[in-house]
């Protein structure tokens, strides 16, 4: 989903109708994509940069930052460096206390003599030096959509935002599903109505826990597009200040082509670390995800994970390795301040996929600030 | 027969089997009106743990002990405002000998919460309690962060006497206020190095703390109680190619406000101006052209070939270098291979820094804002502000990191800003008090 403040739409009378990304953005869709290829085993900052460009270029910037939030989910950021940088920082710092840095050629003999110290030479050292920073990190992958496919996804991502400000939320398909049904059952209390056409409708209470509420609708809408002759039906109260809902209608005659599901946020951070047994699948696993994406049932993937002897901690749909969840224990309980965004970072840096999800199973809750873009993560558990 | 009693944030009262509910924070009048009124009352309202006995060895200089008569003179209640190493810690563990009641700290961050449990264990040689970070052990004397007192509000609003609000300003927000509303605790003490000048938030603090009841300025105690200092404000032009481009920047962002007839008069305007470039691509074409402008202002090269000329004539000074923004603090480090804070590093990290910098391991550190407050800094006795914004509450916070006082010391603040550019008013903003 898109955040709340890059959602576009706007209001008639009766009805509520997303500003979609189509075909007359294919130049920008193009530029976007060139744009992230150019920066493959570049600095994320240097990528930043080039795409705070891209607003410029005279395109509405939610559009433009909208479709870079699509974009970012197919790209893999990571560390790459040849050392640590936390040592090689203390090291620099220490020897420059001992001999402060008055001129190049002291911070050049400083360089030199750490290098050594370390058996690298300078650049990669001072390449490492602060390689750990989120702005530094390259982006190592990038799955470039077809322009047509970014769209799609874009539009998917705005239109999930904008459901989660729905007050009712209907929508049916032909046939049957249980897996939609379980799926409804964590979002709301559901009305099923079953027969050749399966409806289900959400009464829903305005919740300042946007995120969590997405993701929800985002797995049962992901499941529902894949349907015959679907329909989703909503009144939508969006922006929130307007308290009279409007109506947001989709249908797959209509809208199929237009949408097509996000796929899981694929940011991933790699840290030099050294070697230790690791699952293939890593050391954070989210069951469900993960199964689909190899194309089997939890249960075969389950039966997978134990065949290699490798011990998890369960949190309940998430598998996760227990050294990895000190850590990140360790990690979330240092947290600076208690924005969403440090905690998704700190997650993130741990190589999980889906924060969100992680934090609410370690019992973190995550509110909405009513401060435009802060949400704020809480955490209940008692020592 | 009244009865008083509390339950989820409010105090409920019973009275000819009528109930009235009020926010907690009105217990104190309520009771002295009943007093008052000489009225029979069975008061349910209060579950305060019985306090261990408080002494410590602490004693207060002259204007913490005036500071702590006025603020028992105000029943008990107020807020007071003392710069930064001026000992708003002393005066709070004077209060709370003085009170020997359950007390709840409210601190703005978790290094505050584990700063003041230290503090206090040393002082009073008691159990204290921690809660927030994961942490949710309760003690008659109890350390919290502002989040997790605010989230147990309802349940743990009744359980103590006295609350001392640290760095107070961060209370009068719309989700700290229930704080001060939801609790009954009758004495409260808010302690702050500047109250702020939005009358809206200052009335909430006013209203649910009391008044001020103790003011000092830096210039109150300099010499005497804190270091003397000196404020040298060095402005540097923009070299040509700087200049060039910060003008033509800095015009489309004018020109734009000139044909709009926009006046920018105050924080509002600026934050209406960010709204509508949110749909208007001119003012956001004329938005970005000022962040542009003012990067080039705030991170100019002339700024840092000034620092290295400081450094190089001051190696034996401690000193602490602060910019606006991280991407400066990186490049210094890097450049003179500086110890940096930022929001990014690690709380061991950070530890270990500042203590290199208390040993006298490292002579310099360099940071962002996050040092503003929130964090124990030693004590250094030069700040050089490279870039900042124009609140002169993290000018006097910054300002404040030099000024403990020791035998002899002239501490000295340099501010450098770029000449003939916007950041000469932010300098001049924030150096109003």
């Amino acid at each position: 989903m898109l955040p709340t403040d890059l959602i576009r739409a706007h209001r008639t009378k009766e009805k509520i109708l997303p500003d979609y990304a189509r075909e007359e953005y294919i130049g920008l869709a193009k530029t976007l994509v060139t744009v992230y290829k150019e920066h493959i085993d570049k600095p994320r900052a240097t990528l930043s940069e080039a795409l705070q460009d891209c607003e410029e270029l005279g395109y509405d910037f939610k559009l433009v930052r909208g479709l870079t939030e699509v974009l970012n989910s197919c790209s893999i950021f990571g560390i790459r460096s040849i050392l640590p940088a936390l040592p090689v920082r203390k090291a620099l710092f220490e020897e420059a206390a001992k001999y402060p840095v008055k001129s190049e050629a002291d911070r050049q003999k400083i360089l030199s003599e750490v290098a050594t110290r370390f058996k690298v030479n300078q650049k990669d050292l001072e390449e490492s030096m602060y390689a750990d920073l989120l702005e530094e990190q390259q982006l190592i992958d990038f799955k470039a959509p077809e322009p047509e496919v970014l769209y799609q996804r874009y539009n998917f991502a705005l239109i999930i935002s904008l459901l989660t400000y729905a007050t009712r939320l209907s929508v049916s398909f032909i046939g049957k599903d249980n897996k939609i049904e379980d799926l409804s059952e964590n979002l709301a209390t559901p009305k099923i109505a079953l027969g050749k056409i399966t409806q289900i409708t959400f009464e829903l209470k305005p919740t300042k826990q946007v995120s969590t509420r997405g993701s929800k609708i985002e797995d049962i809408i992901t499941k529902i597009l894949l349907k015959n002759d679907w329909k989703i039906s909503a009144d939508v109260s969006y922006p929130p200040r307007y308290k009279v809902p409007r109506l947001l209608e989709l249908e797959k005659n209509l809208h199929g082509k237009l949408l097509k599901e996000d796929p899981v946020e694929e940011e991933l951070v790699i840290e030099v670390r050294p070697s230790q047994k690791k699952s293939k699948f890593g050391e954070i696993i989210f069951i469900e995800e993960t199964a689909n994406k190899q194309g089997i049932t939890d249960r075969e993937l389950l039966k997978q994970i134990q065949a290699e002897k490798i011990k998890y901690v369960d949190l309940g749909g998430i598998l996760i390795h227990p050294s990895k969840l000190e850590s990140i224990k360790n990690d979330l309980t240092e947290a600076e301040d208690d924005d969403l965004k440090n905690y998704r970072r700190i997650l993130k840096s741990h190589g999980c996929k889906n924060p969100i999800m992680l934090l609410e199973a370690l019992n973190y809750i995550i509110e909405p600030t009513g401060e435009k873009g802060r949400v704020k993560v809480y955490s209940l558990r008692k020592n | 027969m009244i009865t008083i009693s509390f339950q989820n944030g409010e105090v409920l009262i019973k009275e000819n089997g009528t109930v009235r509910k009020l926010p907690a924070y009105k217990y104190k009048e309520i009771i002295s009106e009943y007093e008052y009124l000489k009225a029979s009352i069975d008061n349910q309202a209060l579950a305060a743990p019985k306090c261990p006995t408080l002494n410590s060895n602490y004693t207060p200089r002259d204007y913490q002990s005036e500071a702590l008569e006025n603020w028992v003179q105000a029943g008990c209640s107020g807020v007071v405002v003392l710069p930064t190493g001026a000992g708003k810690t002393v005066l709070a563990i004077k209060a709370m000998e003085k009170l020997q009641v359950s007390t709840l700290i409210i601190v703005p961050t978790l290094v505050l919460v584990d700063q003041w449990r230290r503090t206090l264990v040393d002082a009073f040689k008691v159990d204290v309690g921690s809660l927030g970070g994961g942490s949710a052990d309760i003690k008659p004397i109890t350390v919290s962060t502002y989040d997790s007192a605010r989230l147990r509000s309802r349940e743990l609003g009744n359980k103590f006497m006295f609350i001392i609000f640290d760095e107070v300003h961060h209370l009068p927000s719309p989700m700290n206020a229930r704080i001060a509303y939801n609790y009954l605790a009758p004495y409260r003490l808010g302690l702050t190095a500047t109250v702020g000048n939005d009358p809206d938030s200052n009335d909430i603090l006013f209203d649910v703390i009391g008044g001020i009841v103790y003011e000092r300025a830096v210039d109150d105690l300099a010499g005497k109680h804190l270091s003397d200092y000196t404020i040298k404000t060095i402005k540097l032009p923009l070299n040509p190619d700087e200049k060039l481009e910060y003008d033509r920047l800095f015009t489309i962002y004018r020109n734009f406000l000139l044909r709009r007839n926009y006046r920018m008069k105050s924080a509002r305007d600026y934050l209406r101006f960010v709204k509508m470039s949110g749909r208007d691509l001119e003012a956001r074409r004329a938005l970005l052209s000022r962040n542009s402008a003012m990067d080039i202002a705030l991170n100019a090269k002339s700024k840092i070939n000034y620092l290295k000329d400081l450094l190089n004539t001051n190696p034996t000074e401690k000193t602490l270098i602060f910019t606006r923004h991280n991407k400066l603090v990186y490049k210094i480090s890097r450049e003179f291979l500086i110890p940096s804070i930022t929001h990014q590093t690690m709380a061991e990290e950070r530890q270990e820094i500042l203590d290199n910098f208390r040993r006298g391991t490292y002579m310099r550190i360099i940071t962002s804002q996050v040092l503003d407050e929130g964090v124990d800094v030693p004590d250094a006795s030069m700040a050089i502000i490279l870039s900042g914004t124009g609140s002169n509450r993290a000018f006097i916070q910054r300002l404040g990191r030099i000024l403990r006082k020791k035998e002899a010391k002239k501490a000295v603040l340099y501010e450098i800003v770029s000449l003939d550019t916007a950041e000469t008013r932010i300098s001049w903003r924030r150096k109003q008090s």
